[in-house]
């Protein structure tokens, strides 16, 4: 099977890949020195990248020679009757994983990210293919992008994105032919003149009868063709839609549907990120006795929310964010009511260490309860130098907090996605005991993400929906033309608050500021419209459906960058809040604009006035 | 190479769903299949992702959409907008797990709800090199096998490599097969209907450029 060697096209070595490390305790940038190469196959044409001290070079064919299955996309020859059980791969390096090939045809588009000018840094390109997938980001350490888009270009015709500079997409031959066919028909029969001149009236009198071939056939071309404006295809897409449901019709002409489509927002503000709050920053919020100046709070709450506290702070920070302390009360007061907690805790947790084998033999629901636990404390957050290796002591006190909260709330019981909650409460508290109760504090605001009919998961998609359709009404209206409107996407990002997307110490950062408050309570959702806000271009000039969107968001993971995430959403904030009178009741609703109650207080504190 | 069609890079392209309760290892299974690797305490999947593997049946390229769902029940809602356009599903139960074999039922019973009916099942007992552990017997797979009229049962163990590469060639194997015979052309546009995405699942590429209009 020699013909999977190939005729290498391009070969550049110095071609390094950044791993940014989900795992370790303190964040790292690793370069992964590689070596790209564009490949000529029997089966097409291949872009593939090889960790350095690998075999680059015909690795594909020792694939197919042994049957092995080693990470690459390259078609391979199957013979299922015989197959039936295959050696076990060799050793791989831990970088093997990364290793890729991609066939061009495959290829969507490509990120080709310049360093700044006058800044350090590499040309970078990261390829996008059509299934929504992002490979590793690629580093030219030793020279320019060119040679590889210039090699490229031989194969697949490119065309820098007019919208997005540093996106460079692959054209798609057939799309551009529809599109001329299109104009032909625009000439021809003007009904797509007069559509796009006033689709309204034109849909309303002429197109109703074949409103059925517009939707199915020529809509998603207008959509793909850079013809219209986009203002116009989104009315187009919207009138046709009220058009088929008189109700909805009147709604839209009635309400503030149509205005609340065109709303213009204010210019995003530029809004600064600063440094972490010090512990002498955050004693100075405080009276002689120790506790929190009231009068000061709202001004604290925001330095925490600009900045988060300095990693020292946060085993007695975490405490007050999340409702364990008190912040009117005293230290000496506090620590009396963590010695009744304690108690407490150690109570319930006897409740379930003290159930005997043969007791659990006739408690059923018990015992698959305990095996839920077991399971996913064993796979939790384990790359993390604190849970790893066996017989770990920090993962027997996971199990125990999460247990002893099944007693805390049996009604609730386990649900996957409590235990990424909980371990970085136990990492920073160090004991079972304050992580127990900060934890009870955490679920007190996620709570409802983990109910069984998981309404409040559809709730906050359904709210992110409404609340793009305002920050971003193209990408809203894309999504709804691409049937993902209902956000499922997104249900990673909000089950688990982002704990799946960044590195530890990110998620870390970002909690400590959601649980602020503010400078809304539901600013999550601003930072979920955020992030899908820098996605737009790409998502869009892709022409990524359903199964891309969703690809392209879960690969995104691990390459957010959280302060943009953070200063975007809060420019999105302050340009809402600027025209809080013109947003439906529905927006303010979500965001709680204009609830003065909510602004400034630092939540769970009971003695709150 | 053909160069006039911009998608000539697979033949056939179909989507294939794990599911089953959590912890019974889908990710592990899909992971060994992908990349040839094991991870021991990978992480819980929480909503659904999948993956592309590349095969050649019969010389024709064909191309899996391999879909790896979090196994938490009430999640199902959220991830079964993912799988309802299914060409193939992998039922999973570790061989250790009493429990995740009793649940297959329930997840059958999702599977005749969401997916097409010619969907081809696939009944897959993880964990087989646990057999000292070994709670649910062989002839309990076949029997789920045969209740439900699945095209196989097969033992798996991702971390030994046994059987996971064959389960999904014979799947693959069958839906090329399959598709080839006609019989699919429901799905297919039922795949096509749910499905609107730029990647259209469920069979040939070029057939679709004949029977639905774009």
């Amino acid at each position: 099977m020699k013909r999977a060697r190939g005729i290498v096209a391009l070969r550049i070595p110095g071609v390094s890949a950044r791993l940014t490390d989900d795992g370790d305790d303190q964040p790292t940038d690793e370069y992964i020195p590689g070596t790209l190469a564009i490949v000529e196959k029997a089966t097409g044409v291949f872009i593939e990248w090889t960790p350095q001290g690998e075999d680059e070079c015909g690795w594909v064919l020792a694939d197919e020679d042994s049957g092995h299955t080693i990470p690459s996309l390259s078609p391979k020859p199957v013979d299922a009757s015989s197959s039936s059980s295959l050696p076990s791969s060799g050793p791989l390096s831990p970088h093997s994983r990364l290793r890729f090939s991609v066939d061009v045809n495959d290829l969507s588009s490509f990120k080709n990210v310049e360093p700044k000018k006058g800044k350090k840094g590499h040309p970078c390109i990261r390829l996008i293919a059509k299934d929504g997938t992002n490979y590793v980001p690629l580093y030219f350490l030793t020279q320019s992008t060119k040679d590889f888009i210039d090699v490229l270009q031989r194969y697949v015709t490119l065309r820098r994105s007019a919208r997005e500079h540093q996106l460079v997409l692959v054209v798609d031959e057939k799309a551009e032919a529809l599109a001329q066919s299109l104009s032909t028909l625009d000439q021809n029969g003007d009904i797509m003149g007069r559509f796009m001149h006033n689709p309204y009236a034109t849909a309303m009198t002429g197109l109703s009868k074949i409103t059925t071939f517009v939707q199915d056939q020529v809509i998603p071309a207008i959509l793909d063709s850079d013809a219209v404006s986009q203002e116009e295809k989104i009315r187009a897409m919207r009138e046709l839609r009220t058009e088929t449901d008189d109700t909805r019709l009147k709604i839209s002409r009635e309400a503030d549907f149509e205005v609340v489509t065109q709303l213009e927002l204010p210019p995003r503000p530029d809004i600064f990120r600063e440094s972490p709050v010090t512990q002498a920053v955050w004693s100075s919020f405080k009276h002689s006795d120790g506790s929190f100046d009231q009068a000061k709070s709202h001004h604290m709450m925001m330095n925490v929310f600009r900045g988060g506290v300095e990693t020292e702070l946060r085993k007695e920070a975490w405490k007050y964010l999340l409702g364990y302390y008190e912040w009117s009360k005293t230290p000496a007061e506090n620590e009396k009511k963590r010695a009744k907690l304690e108690k407490d805790y150690l109570r319930m947790k006897g409740q379930w260490t003290s159930i005997s084998e043969d007791q659990e033999s006739r408690f059923a629901k018990y015992v698959v309860r305990k095996a839920l636990v077991e399971k996913d404390v064993a796979r939790t957050d384990r790359t993390l130098k604190f849970f790893a290796g066996d017989d770990n002591p920090n993962l027997a006190m996971l199990h125990n907090v999460l247990m002893t909260y099944c007693m805390y709330d049996f009604d609730l019981g386990y649900v996957q996605g409590m235990s990424d909650f909980c371990s970085p409460l136990l990492y920073v508290m160090g004991n079972e005991c304050d992580a127990f109760w900060c934890f009870v504090g955490f679920m007190q605001r996620v709570h409802a993400n983990f109910e069984k009919d998981q309404t409040a998961i559809k709730v906050q998609l359904n709210q992110l929906r409404d609340l793009l359709m305002i920050v971003n009404p193209k990408l809203a209206n894309y999504l709804e033309s691409h049937d993902s409107d209902d956000m499922y996407f997104c249900f990673r990002w909000l089950i688990v608050w982002f704990k799946r997307e960044f590195s530890f110490e990110d998620t870390c950062k970002l909690w400590e500021v959601l649980w602020t408050c503010q400078p809304c309570p539901n600013f999550l959702l601003l930072i979920c419209a955020a992030t899908l806000d820098r996605q737009t271009e790409t998502i869009i000039e892709n022409k990524f459906g359903l199964t891309e969107i969703l690809k392209h968001v879960n690969d995104l993971s691990m390459h957010h960058d959280l302060d943009e995430m953070l200063t975007s959403a809060e420019a999105i904030f302050h340009q809402l809040s600027a025209s809080q009178d013109k947003l439906p009741m529905h927006i303010c609703e979500h965001l709680a604009l204009g609830d003065k109650s909510v602004v400034g207080t630092p939540s769970g504190d009971e003695d709150d006035e | 190479m053909n160069r006039e069609d911009g998608d000539d890079s697979f033949d056939y392209l179909f989507k294939v769903v794990l599911i089953g309760d959590m912890g019974v290892g889908k990710t592990c299974v899909v992971q060994r299949f992908r990349n040839g690797t094991f991870v021991d305490r990978q992480g819980t999947t929480i909503g659904v992702d999948f993956t592309m593997k590349s095969l050649i049946v019969d010389g024709k390229r064909v191309k899996l959409q391999i879909w790896d769902t979090g196994g938490q029940e009430r999640f199902r809602t959220i991830t079964q907008s993912y799988y309802r356009s299914a060409n193939g599903i992998v039922l999973c139960y570790d061989i250790t797990c009493k429990q995740s074999y009793e649940s297959l039922e329930r997840w059958i019973d999702d599977v005749s709800k969401f997916a097409a009916p010619n969907v081809v099942k696939v009944v897959v007992g993880t964990k087989a090199d646990l057999e000292s552990e070994r709670i649910v017997q062989v002839e309990d797979g076949e029997q789920l096998q045969r209740r439900h009229g699945m095209l196989t049962f097969i033992e798996t163990s991702a971390k030994e490599n046994t059987n996971v590469d064959k389960t999904f060639y014979r799947l693959a194997e069958t839906l090329k097969r399959q598709h080839d015979a006609g019989m699919s052309i429901e799905s297919q546009i039922e795949g096509i209907r749910l499905n609107s995405g730029s990647t259209p699942v469920g069979g040939l590429w070029q057939k679709y450029e004949s029977c639905c209009r774009y």
